[in-house]
């Protein structure tokens, strides 16, 4: 990683190091990528509007999984609990009780990040820390949840429940089967939860522990990290932020049912989701969502029948662990870092940069430096 | 100071910590050694409050300090290196001293100051960027300590910070290990290389079987006979002698 510095050594003139390029690069990459979703709706007809407010939603809904499981290294399940919680609390306060559709999200919220903060300090209390038996115990979570929703009249039991309202517009979160508002409000939700979420992993004691404790919780604590605590609040953050898009969800399609919101499959979804675009990263999962939703629509285009369209994209999501195995088990978003990276330096050498093999002598950087340090990103 | 008096530890049958007491003084060094197996290890983990004793005090600076949890004894002035392995070696030199040095009070620029301050002291700052498990042996031991001082700790317990170190290396350590001390640290290292003992050791502790078989300066705990039995073993001449007269 030495050729990976700013190098001040030639009369203090910096020169363009592979990993200034990389990092300038995805920069670049991530205006690109806002404009052209910014745009996106303008230019396409409302079906694809749709599709790309799904593509956001699953975005969303990874980045919130990759929280506490990707930066923290909580395998959980619960998530598609999370999900769920976050469709049936709007269902049943706003269509069966008539409150107020922001009301359902924040108490969404406000349920799922108790669910998580509760299962934490459960499992922290009877000292589960291996990610298989945590993976399973907040599998059981969802299941349960699931089994509930299926048999309880109050969630809809087997039928499910149903919006009939008729009031519209942004105080009631519901513009019916226009998918445009929803698409701005995801995305808008996506910006500032990512930046929200970037802010605290590089600014605050609490984000910067998050590695430390899913690295070696021993050593964690021994640096003075309340590793039990903030691993609850992690999975009372990361829940309480994946409810939202089960409200979303929830809303957009105006049912919600054991069987399309609360599954087990919507949790392994962001769990693959983020494996496959980088877990610990803050562009994988992103990337991922939009990229597997893009996949789903275009198997979809095959005419094939919408119970198929599912098995397809397992066989797709199969596909695609395979070749990251072979091509590098960090995910996407590793592996285009890798080979950016690898294509600058080539780029650098071929220039004729002289000796940046060789570390630089200590002292000599510059403060600014600093800010280049490598973040997560 | 740190004061250790009467520590006792047994998992389930096995006792590997029996009636353990010493003082480890301010600005000195204390060895703990002894052979595998001898509850070094043990100790250290029960001071750093990783494991919690089944009798015994740990004092310090006058504070009964026994039974605290890990983070609790860090807030207290208990720092400690690890041997890094494994996952630990993907974490970033920067952070892991930053991240320490948010005991000393403050918010995201002074913990990056302190930490800054401290890389540069042990000549690390070149490796800020690095992950742990990517550079040499030495610096990442380095790197542990800067990591240990960027707290200003009372005690700092090293575990094995010289194993598999070149001795070249070893006296780049020992340097280090003296400016810690001079700071006015009281020192406790597990160290099975004796070159480290021998330059640093202000007072060894030896421990066999979980028991205290000698303490003192290494000149007199080194002449000591149930010391060198423990190390090396009963000689074959003298096993002899001691079946046929015991």
């Amino acid at each position: 990683m030495a050729s990976a510095r700013i190098d001040t050594t030639t009369a203090g003139s910096r020169r363009l190091t592979p990993e200034l390029a990389v990092t300038s690069t995805n920069g670049l990459i991530v205006v690109v990528a806002l404009v052209v979703a910014l745009l996106f709706p303008l230019l396409v007809d409302e079906a694809l509007v749709g599709v790309g407010f799904v593509a956001l939603l699953y975005a969303y809904r990874n980045f919130t999984w990759n929280i506490a499981g990707g930066f923290t290294g909580l395998l959980s399940l619960a998530h598609g609990a999370a999900f769920g919680v976050g469709a049936f609390s709007v269902a049943v306060l706003t269509w069966t009780h008539g409150y107020n559709a922001w009301l359902g999200l924040v108490a969404g919220v406000a349920a799922a990040a108790l669910l998580g903060f509760g299962i934490s300090l459960i499992m922290s209390r009877f000292g589960v820390v291996n990610p298989f038996f945590f993976a399973l115990s907040t599998l059981a979570v969802t299941l349960i949840l699931a089994g509930i929703a299926a048999s309880w009249d109050v969630l809809g039991s087997a039928n499910g429940l149903r919006y009939t309202g008729l009031e519209s517009g942004f105080l009631h979160l519901q513009w019916f089967l226009d998918p445009l508002p929803f698409y701005y409000l995801t995305l808008v939700l996506l910006v500032i939860v990512t930046a929200g979420v970037a802010a605290m992993l590089r600014f605050t004691h609490f984000g910067r522990s998050l590695p430390f404790i899913r690295e070696d919780p021993v050593m964690a604590a021994s640096m003075g990290i309340r590793v039990v605590r903030n691993q609850a609040y992690v999975m009372a953050l990361s829940m309480g932020l994946t409810a939202i898009a089960g409200t979303l969800l929830a809303q957009y399609i105006q049912f919600a049912s054991y069987d399309s919101v609360l599954t087990v499959e919507i949790a392994v979804a962001m769990v693959v989701g983020t494996i496959i675009g980088g877990s610990g990263t803050l562009a994988g999962p992103i990337v991922a969502g939009i990229g597997l939703a893009a996949l789903e629509e275009f198997l979809r285009s095959f005419e094939v029948s919408s119970t198929n369209v599912s098995s397809y994209t397992q066989i797709m999501y199969g596909v695609l662990v395979i070749l990251l195995l072979r091509f590098g088990t960090d995910g996407v978003i590793p592996l285009w870092n890798s080979g950016l990276r690898r294509v600058f330096s080539r780029l650098g050498t071929d220039r004729g940069g002289a000796s940046r093999s060789q570390p630089p002598p200590a002292h000599t950087d510059d403060a600014g430096v600093l800010s280049s340090r490598a973040g997560g990103v | 100071m740190l004061e250790i008096a009467h520590m006792a530890k047994a998992f389930g049958g096995l006792h590997v910590l029996r009636d353990v007491t010493f003082s480890a003084q301010s600005g000195a060094v204390t060895a703990l050694i002894g052979p595998n197996g001898a509850g070094k290890s043990t100790l250290v983990n029960i001071i750093a409050g990783a494991l919690r004793p089944d009798g015994g005090t740990v004092v310090l600076d006058g504070d009964d300090v026994t039974g605290s949890s890990s983070p609790r004894a860090f807030q207290l002035g208990i720092s400690r290196t690890f041997q890094v392995s494994g996952n630990v070696g993907n974490l970033n030199v920067f952070e892991s001293v930053a991240l320490a040095a948010y005991r000393r009070g403050g918010n995201y620029k002074q913990a990056n100051r302190l930490a800054r301050e401290e890389l540069e002291r042990f000549d690390l700052w070149r490796y800020r960027n690095d992950r742990l498990g990517d550079i040499p042996t030495a610096m990442m031991r380095l790197a542990d300590f800067a990591r240990g001082m960027v707290a200003e700790p009372k005690v700092l317990l090293l575990d094995e910070v010289m194993a598999g170190l070149t001795p070249h290396e070893v006296d780049t350590v020992i340097e280090q290990v003296r400016y810690c001390r001079d700071q006015g640290v009281a020192i406790v290292m597990i160290e099975h290389v004796m070159q480290a003992v021998q330059a640093l050791a202000d007072h060894v502790v030896v421990l066999n079987h979980g028991e205290i078989i000698a303490q003192g300066p290494l000149s007199e705990v080194a002449r000591n006979p149930e010391v060198i039995e423990a190390y090396l073993g009963t000689p074959p001449a003298d096993a002899e002698t001691a079946q046929t007269s015991g």
